[in-house]
């Protein structure tokens, strides 16, 4: 039984007024009562636009809609409600009440100065004015709990800030759910929060919707999350619906060209090369580093404690291989790697580069040694100083580390980098902001290498980008190293990416390292119990399947 | 650089400080400021031309002269040669920064040039032009489109003082005469240089001790920026106004004076900009990444950091000008600005002083304030909605 129908659904968004621009393009789709209908695609693909058409959130005068339908089918009369085109009052009581959504950043999707009892008393009060106090605070606590919040009644009167990601997007879920609605949308809910939290968030939501019989229309771009969650699923590619039917079909057997070069470039799916076992010369070594940060209180701003961001931990990444520090979020690794370069001053133990000791090197040397250690980093849109072109970027470290005679030297070793990195030479002309995301990161492998370094530490670089720009990247990286024998440390809390790219991976929590070892032995029989709990929680599209089956 | 590869250089790629250009000139309410402020200066860089009882050029007795020329005083060399000098630069292809150096420093060798060297005549007599003419000497001669100097108080006709405009016989005075009888919109033009000038060199004094200061805060935060927000809190306890007072009481008056104070007391609001900017900037990735290349501590601060965190400095510096030149014009109408030199806030001043309300004196002054404060506060506005993409993005549909 149809629950929310789409049929030809036509979205054009403008930021102007004057030039439109197709977003959704001719998308029909049915979500049945009781059923998980996944909206699959990448970056820009149209799927939030899709969902937003459909709860009527675009912005006034930003959107319209030449053409298509999406009525929804809640009250059980044959007809449904038209939902394109409904009038504001019609819409907020749809709102809410027959819809609930969930939207992608737990941080920012709540109130920061209502408690989340406010929060939740106020979207029940908007749709059943008639219930009483008493019975609006009893429902409260009840969906608190229904979402497994612990201590649902001590949390009514919490804030938002006390309460840590995943339990934020609980209170989403519940606040979604309050009104009893017929269908859920949630966009990207689970994206911003860990393994872990994700496995759980996931499950309850599962049993949310068989309790009630909801429809759920789930929007992703992670094939494994599909394959957890997923009863259809629809794969989106610019706008255009380019496949859809039941998970099990789509995912195993895609019938279409994209959803199976999608699948392909999953990190754990891409074609692995044998590889030579990695030297054993130690580039970079670490002995017992410790990264504490005080924690101030009081007027005089007295130390009361320390923060153990990086504890006693001891590694090692020799000449060719990468090693993959992996961790939830929270744990240090990131920490770990800005002490390593010295971006942070550790507070004790030993760092090693090429065999020389540089824990207390002064900030002059430093300097010189930069060279053979670099560092790419997470956020494509920070990586590259937005006021200058690429040249500048790519020419100042070369010209303070007097590599090359001259600049027309210099340009001419930047544009064969470039070549490298399979970007176009012109992009020396260009400024950052006309380069897509995984292009950036190109450029900022770019600069890196502009150096020469031994040393390359890899800071989460593709967790921002698409799967099929992730590929792209990851096929580089492990070129570079393989041809270049350069040791690089890769910090990532994607499984795929670890099984694809590392030789060998070691595996953070709260600070310490936990266990390290070969990738494939660590991946195949963790012998620690975090370990374990880690790797389960991660959503593959492999076990998924096999367990289906 | 190879010249196969700049030609094929894309169309989109536009320097920052251009792409914002470009936003400010489609807003209207910055056409109107900018123009404005393009008359104020163009007024101001040509006002002996403009307004000068000394003829641009005579011939006496067959011979020719221009009076006008001989008696320019330094400073008027000095505006002269620095409006060359911005034209000249401004469409030269130089980076900003130097463009920039080569102005000040051309600006600065002229005026040491200027005071070493010009010497106008030390005692200005205006009315001897006047009695050449009555006696009918001049055989020749063109005046300036307002032919009264903002000093010259016009002696020679006897009974003169405040006039309403155009109502003196044998003169015309398109915006009357003030209570010394010195033509209004003379002395108008000339006051439009401190105006300008107490603007751009307070703010610029202010810009650039707030520029360093904060700079330094925000990036070693820590020890000194403690230190720093003191400095700051201290400063902005000092009340400019009374600290003017102050000074012009113990060391009489002076124009330069008073841009030295305001701009030293107006520094501490770019200084917090700048710091909260800093802070921002310093851990973002492409900063992190200056540093982890080994790049030098000044590229790291004025390469990678300040022109990312220039927007909201110029938007405070445009509104800070505005600000300076209210300051001024405040202690001028109080009585306690320039002796005899013509300023805005004076001639206000001078509206209120006579047992009679003088309209003129107080609506065409006034008026220049007002316009000038306001298009300034345009630019601001502006700039604001230029350099910030939420705004760009969303804007010009409404």
């Amino acid at each position: 039984m149809k629950l929310l129908e789409i049929r030809d659904l036509v979205t054009e968004l403008s930021a102007d007024g004057r030039n439109w621009m197709r977003a959704v393009d001719g998308v029909s789709l049915a979500v049945k009562r009781g059923e998980t209908f996944c909206l699959v695609g990448e970056s820009g693909s149209g799927k939030s636009v899709t969902a937003l058409s459909a709860m009527g959130l675009l912005p006034r005068f930003r959107h319209r809609h030449p053409g298509g339908s999406i009525r929804l089918h809640a009250d059980g009369s044959g007809e449904g409600m038209e939902l394109l085109g409904a009038s504001d009052d019609a819409l907020r009581a749809v709102r809410g009440g027959r819809i609930g959504m969930i939207f992608q950043e737990p941080m920012t999707s709540l109130n920061p100065v209502m408690t989340i009892g406010d929060q939740l008393d106020e979207a029940l009060l908007l749709h059943h004015p008639e219930m009483p106090s008493g019975e609006r605070a009893e429902r409260i606590v009840a969906a608190l709990a229904e979402v497994r919040m612990p201590d649902p009644s001590g949390r009514v009167k919490e804030f938002p800030h006390r309460l840590s990601g995943g339990q934020r997007q609980r209170v989403m879920i519940a606040m979604a759910l309050i009104c009893e609605p017929a269908l859920l949308i949630a966009d990207e809910p689970t994206t911003a929060l860990d393994v872990t939290v994700q496995a759980e968030i996931l499950r309850l939501m599962r049993e949310l919707q068989d309790s009630r019989g909801m429809g759920m229309l789930f929007i992703t771009h992670d094939f494994g999350v599909v394959a957890q969650i997923a009863d259809s699923v629809g794969v989106m590619r610019q706008g255009k619906l380019v496949e859809q039917g039941p998970a099990s079909e789509v995912l195993r057997k895609p019938s279409h060209d994209y959803t199976r070069r999608l699948i392909g470039a999953l990190p754990e799916r891409l074609p692995r090369e044998a590889r030579a076992a990695a030297r054993t010369e130690p580039l970079v070594r670490v002995e017992g580093l410790k990264v504490h940060f005080p924690v101030r209180r009081g007027f005089l701003r007295r130390v009361v404690d320390q923060f153990r961001a990086v504890d006693d931990v001891s590694l090692e990444v020799g000449a060719g291989e990468v090693v993959a520090l992996v961790g939830e979020s929270g744990c240090g690794k990131t920490t770990l790697g800005k002490a390593l370069l010295r971006l942070i001053e550790p507070t004790g133990g030993r760092i090693e580069l090429e065999g020389r000791d540089i824990t207390h090197t002064s900030r002059q040397d430093l300097r010189a040694l930069r060279r053979r250690m670099q560092v790419v980093f997470q956020d494509p849109g920070s990586s590259l100083n937005p006021r200058l072109p690429i040249m500048t970027t790519l020419l100042e470290p070369m010209r303070v580390h007097g590599i090359g005679r001259d600049d027309e030297e210099r340009t001419r070793r930047a544009a064969e980098l470039l070549e490298r990195v399979e970007m176009p030479t012109d992009s020396l002309w260009r400024y950052p902001h006309e380069f897509s995301g995984g292009q950036r990161q190109r450029l900022a492998i770019a600069r890196a290498l502009v150096l020469e370094p031994r040393f390359i530490l890899c800071d989460e670089i593709t967790s921002a980008l698409d799967v099929s720009v992730q590929a792209g990247i990851l096929k580089l990286l492990r070129r570079l190293v393989d041809e270049d024998g350069l040791g690089m440390l890769f910090i990532t809390h994607n499984m795929g990416v670890v099984e694809y790219l590392a030789d060998r991976m070691v595996v953070m929590h709260q600070g310490r390292l936990v266990e390290s070892g070969r990738t494939d032995a660590v991946l195949r029989s963790p012998s620690e119990d975090y370990t374990r709990s880690l790797l389960a929680a991660v959503p593959r599209l492999d076990g998924a399947l096999v367990a289906a089956t | 650089m190879t010249d196969a590869v700049a030609t094929t250089q894309h169309p989109r790629s536009r320097p920052w400080s251009r792409q914002v250009a470009g936003a400010l000139l489609r807003r209207t309410g910055a056409r109107i400021g900018l123009a404005w402020i393009a008359v104020l200066v163009m007024v101001a860089t040509f006002a002996p031309f403009i307004a000068n009882s000394h003829p641009l050029y005579m011939v006496v007795d067959g011979q020719g002269s221009s009076p006008a020329l001989a008696n320019l005083e330094p400073l008027d060399w000095v505006w002269l040669v620095g409006f060359t000098l911005a034209l000249g630069l401004g469409v030269s292809r130089l980076q900003a920064w130097i463009k920039l150096a080569a102005w000040l420093s051309g600006v600065a060798v002229t005026a040491i040039v200027a005071y070493g060297m010009v010497s106008p005549p030390a005692l200005t007599i205006y009315e001897q032009y006047r009695e050449l003419e009555g006696d009918g000497r001049i055989e020749k001669v063109w005046r300036a489109p307002i032919p009264y100097s903002a000093k010259d108080y016009l002696r020679d006709y006897g009974d003169t003082g405040i006039e309403a405009p155009l109502r003196a016989d044998e003169r015309r005075h398109w915006f009357g005469t003030e209570e010394n009888g010195a033509d209004v919109a003379a002395r108008m033009i000339h006051a439009s240089r401190i105006a300008l000038g107490i603007g751009f060199i307070a703010t610029g004094i202010a810009l650039l001790i707030g520029t360093i200061i904060g700079g330094l805060m925000g990036y070693f935060s820590s020890v000194v920026d403690m230190i720093g927000m003191r400095l700051v809190e201290i400063f902005e306890a000092i009340p400019t106004l009374f600290l003017l007072l102050t000074f012009v009481a113990f060391f009489g008056r002076s124009i330069y004076m008073m841009m030295v104070i305001i701009g030293i007391t107006s520094w501490s609001g770019y200084a917090r900009y700048v710091r909260a900017e800093f802070l921002k900037l310093r851990e973002q990735d492409f900063v992190q990444a200056a540093v982890a290349c080994g790049l030098p501590l000044w590229s790291i601060l004025f390469r990678h950091m300040l022109p990312n965190g220039l927007a909201p400095l110029l938007v405070a510096a445009s509104f800070g000008v505005a600000s300076a030149i209210l300051a001024e014009a405040t202690l001028s109408f109080l009585g306690l600005g320039l002796v005899d030199d013509p300023s805005w806030g004076q001639m206000l001043n001078q509206a209120v002083q006579s047992s009679t309300f003088n309209w003129w004196l107080a609506v065409f002054p006034g008026g220049a304030i007002f316009l000038t404060v306001f298009a300034y506060n345009l630019i601001g506005e502006a700039l604001r909605d230029a350099v910030d993409p939420h705004t760009q993005r969303s804007g010009g549909a409404e």
